[in-house]
């Protein structure tokens, strides 16, 4: 059972915050609520579509890691799915209403409605984990029974996590404050003609009550109160092993025979009022699938809720919760709104690989040329010796075989020299890439070709590593990421499209952060900007220059390559403009080397 | 104790069921015991943390052996195994290695992070460790015979975050028997903790179970390093010092892990764990 202290706690503080604003264990004890940008519900309410998807998804990656810690190896998904709260335990699903964040109630702020989804979640993870299976495949005989049934599983699965995970008690509270106290009229018993009727359902909803408000509900019927007593002491004990060993449903009986003694009789049947019914209903466990999709009423947009399942599939990481809130979304927010990161890794679609490969025939005849106006960087002379006893066949001379055994050749190294290089490339997909990059085609296809083209060229080369990010800034800054070490499929540079606008100066910071973080120590780094001169203006011009300092300072070298009419200089200090494949391709090779040697 | 008295008190090849202040698993113990008191080489495997390099240490002292670690990462050239050259008065002198003259008498010689190495390394005492127990050191022109009651065993890290260790070779595998290391229970491990390392008892459970639940998230692949003994040794050390529990998970357990991503990093995984278990 909670201490009173502790709910005192739980009622003025939420209880996620010190991770979702990323600060930590140190501000834990901070409980004054701070002016977090979290704190409101404009994101939801905005009509940008992609920053509320993004929203959700944040919320569901965040539930879906704590159910995770209570599951261990068994995983269930977390969705926003129905109104209702349901679990599919076949497909290991965890549907949660999305009601409290879209009909969120008085005074919740973001964060406190991340916690009621959390007890949401972990209610369902515990029953997931704790309870037994018969609990979801028995009907009990009366739906009174069914309630207790429920009562009595609902407050064992709960006070276990507890004793396993004492840190998570507060969620619970708060889903069950929200869930049985809010709205008061929701559960009070509602008075009925058929007296035998209406004594039945006053004992079964204050029993609900006495044993699920967090508000101390004392019933006015002695009983109730002397048997949710009984159900306290059986439960509420210290021992998880012990109280794991519990037969819920020889206590469900037993609290029921004293709860209604021999008021039912079985032959008649009694209804149950429709909170009570709901009761029954809410978090339906399911065993098959599919029978969901009848009656899920659905509360969210269905290209909502495909956002969301395409987001969370593409891997979203949101760089920092409240950055994604102040994210461009709510125009009262005061100083322009540091713009938040989200690296993507692209879904290819059919057109993806062809587009490709359109790129690859372009650029295929400088390909060796790119690659050899590198070999600067990886020279590796040898001889070959031929007419040897031993060492490799040398095919050329299997003629010879019937009259001598010196068929065989090999290879000396006289001298090789590597310069490794960690290469990333950045490049820009905001609209104005719409436009033509000379005759015949546009900024878009010209960028992709020559990401084909170092990717062609560097990818044999051992010692060189390559990575490719597009970026363009759409209700956030979106970063994508369409080749690198770790995510070889080429097909996915054929994703660069053309759309929103150009934050080139967080793109550079963050695309050097990935190249540095993932690159190899010690190993040069090289990042090339792809893009047609056109950044956002205002904080994102003036930051590519203090990037390419910082960076310069970090011993990266940033080269240019402009695919738009030349505009004034804004930061790089080495740009090779777009002309031909052949001319940039020898420039590129003059420039790297002369940088990279001359120190 | 010299060499000759710890021979002489033969208590060899009797197995301990236990080692004080260390969880073993009895099972494993016993078979570790046996293994080696029957000239088969032990590797030790597991999670780093798990005790491996202490639990050579431990074999050592409760068997009264004279004890050599081995640091196999040190060792950079196939030859290193058995000594250096040094210039000495105008000459260039053969110092031989203390590993040449540890294998010449009975003892434990531990060859610790032995895949810390490449496979070449190796080579040069496959010859040891193989039923020759036997090797020809060119330099000094020498035949040097294992003694019968030298007991190797090795450790090795494994694990997806151990960067710069490389796969054995089946030569290796095929000279060592190899027993895996867990964390000790819960229970036990905040034992430890409470005894050996001075925790408090709530402290030590709590201790022992973010550990527990922050290697299980590791081995689901839902964080990228292993939490072995470690952290909670000098989790229990700053708070002992007077450091407020936070402040001593924050610089043990959270820290270790990274930021990047906000609300989805791991440091996040992290500190939810944490607090699930913080009342
Ligand atoms: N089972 C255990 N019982 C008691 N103490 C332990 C146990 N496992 C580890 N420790 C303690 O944890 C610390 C680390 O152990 P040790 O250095 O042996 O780990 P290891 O497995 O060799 O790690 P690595 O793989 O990183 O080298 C030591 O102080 C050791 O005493
Ligand atoms: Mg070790």
């Amino acid at each position: 059972m909670a201490l009173p202290t502790q709910a005192e706690s739980w009622k003025n503080k939420s209880l996620s915050d010190f991770w979702l604003t990323g600060r930590g264990l140190d501000n834990n004890k901070n409980g004054n609520g701070q002016p977090y940008a979290l704190f409101s519900h404009k994101l939801l309410a905005s009509e940008d579509t992609d920053a509320q998807a993004m929203a959700l998804t944040a919320i569901l990656g965040a539930v879906s890691r704590v159910v995770d810690i209570v599951h261990g190896r068994n995983k269930f998904t977390v969705n926003f799915s129905s109104k209702e709260t349901r679990t599919d335990f076949v497909a290991k699903q965890i549907a949660l209403s999305a009601e409290p964040l879209f009909n969120p109630p008085r005074g919740y702020l973001m964060p406190d409605i991340v916690d009621v989804l959390t007890g949401m979640a972990l209610h369902e993870a515990a029953h997931a984990q704790y309870s037994s299976p018969e609990y979801y495949t028995e009907m009990p005989g009366n739906p009174f029974m069914a309630v207790i049934r429920n009562v009595v599983e609902d407050t064992y699965v709960e006070h276990l996590t507890t004793l396993y995970y004492p840190g998570y008690a507060g969620y619970f509270w708060k889903y069950r404050r929200y869930e049985f106290d809010l709205d008061p009229d929701k559960w009070a018993h509602k008075p009925r003609k058929n007296l035998m009727e209406n004594e039945l359902n006053l004992r079964a909803t204050d029993f609900l009550l006495v044993m699920r408000s967090t508000r101390d509900y004392v019933s006015r019927v002695a009983r109730v109160n002397h048997v949710a007593d009984m159900l306290k002491k059986m439960i509420y004990i210290d021992n998880p092993v012990r109280l794991e060993k519990l037969n819920t449903r020889t206590v469900s009986r037993r609290i029921y025979d004293e709860l209604f003694g021999n008021l039912v009789q079985h032959d008649i049947a009694y209804s149950l009022p429709s909170s009570l019914l709901d009761y029954n209903n809410r978090g339906k466990h399911q065993g098959e699938p599919g029978s969901a999709g009848a009656n899920n009423k659905t509360n969210i947009p269905s290209d909502l809720q495909n956002l969301i399942q395409n987001m969370r599939q593409e891997q979203l990481q949101v760089a920092n919760m409240s950055e994604l809130m102040e994210a461009g979304l709510d125009p009262d927010y005061p100083p322009p709104p540091p713009p938040m990161v989200v690296f993507r890794r692209p879904l290819t679609d059919e057109g993806a690989a062809e587009r490709y490969e359109q790129a690859r025939s372009v650029v295929k005849p400088f390909v060796i040329r790119l690659r050899n106006r590198l070999s600067w960087a990886n020279t590796r002379q040898v001889i070959n010796r031929y007419h040897l006893p031993s060492g490799e066949l040398d095919e050329d001379s299997l003629y010879q075989a019937r009259f001598s055994n010196k068929i065989f050749r090999r290879t000396e190294i006289i001298e090789t020299r590597t310069r490794k290089l960690d290469i990333g490339l950045l490049v820009d997909t905001s609209a104005s890439m719409v436009y033509p990059a000379g005759e015949g085609i546009s900024r878009v296809q010209l960028a992709r070709n020559l990401a084909a083209l170092f990717v062609e060229a560097l990818e044999p080369v051992d010692s060189v590593q390559t990575w490719v990010f597009g970026f363009n800034l759409k209700g956030a800054v979106n970063m994508y990421e369409l080749y690198s070490p770790g995510l070889t499929n080429k097909a996915r540079i054929g994703m660069t499209g053309a759309e929103g606008t150009t934050p080139e100066g967080t793109a550079l910071k963050y695309a050097a952060l990935r190249l540095m973080s993932e690159g190899r120590p010690f190993v040069q780094k090289v990042l090339i900007v792809i893009a047609d001169g056109k950044p956002n203006p205002g904080p994102e011009t003036r930051m590519v220059k203090e990037q390419v300092r910082r960076l310069k300072a970090l011993g990266c070298k940033t080269i240019n390559i402009l695919v738009g009419d030349r505009p004034q200089e804004y930061g790089y200090e080495y740009v090779i403009p777009w002309t031909d494949y052949y001319t940039v391709t020898t420039e590129f090779g003059r420039l790297l080397k002369k940088l990279v040697e001359e120190e | 104790m010299t060499i000759k008295q710890a021979v002489r008190q033969d208590n060899w090849g009797v197995n301990v069921e236990s080692l004080p202040d260390f969880w073993v698993d009895p099972e494993k113990l016993s078979v570790i015991q046996d293994l080696m008191f029957s000239g088969i080489n032990v590797m030790l495997t597991g999670d780093p943390g798990t005790g491996k390099t202490e639990l050579t240490k431990r074999l050592a002292r409760a068997h009264n052996l004279p004890f050599h670690r081995v640091n196999v990462g040190a060792i950079r050239t196939p030859r290193d195994w058995f000594g250096h050259w040094e210039f000495i008065g105008g000459q260039t002198v053969f110092i031989q290695s203390e590993f040449v003259a540890a294998i010449q008498r009975p003892g434990i010689v531990a060859l610790d992070e032995f895949n810390r190495v490449t496979p070449d390394i190796h080579n040069s005492i496959y010859t040891i460790l193989d039923h020759n127990r036997e090797v020809y050191i060119e330099e000094t022109k020498q035949y040097i015979a294992v003694h019968p009651r030298c007991i190797f065993i090795a450790t090795e890290n494994r694990g997806r975050s151990h960067t710069g260790t490389f796969m054995e070779d089946t030569a290796v595998e095929d000279r060592f028997e190899t027993i895996e290391l867990t964390l000790p229970p819960v229970e036990v491990m905040a034992d430890l903790l409470e005894k050996v390392y001075g925790a408090t008892p709530d402290h030590a459970l709590l201790l022992a179970r973010i550990t527990h639940k922050l290697n299980s998230l590791y081995h689901e692949e839902s964080l990228s390093r292993p939490t072995g003994f470690r952290p909670a040794i000098s989790a229990a050390a700053l708070v002992k010092r007077g450091q407020p529990l936070n402040t001593a998970l924050k610089y043990t357990f959270v820290n270790r892990f990274s930021p990047e991503g906000g609300v989805d990093s791991e440091q996040t995984t992290v500190l939810q764990v944490i607090q699930a278990y913080l009342k």
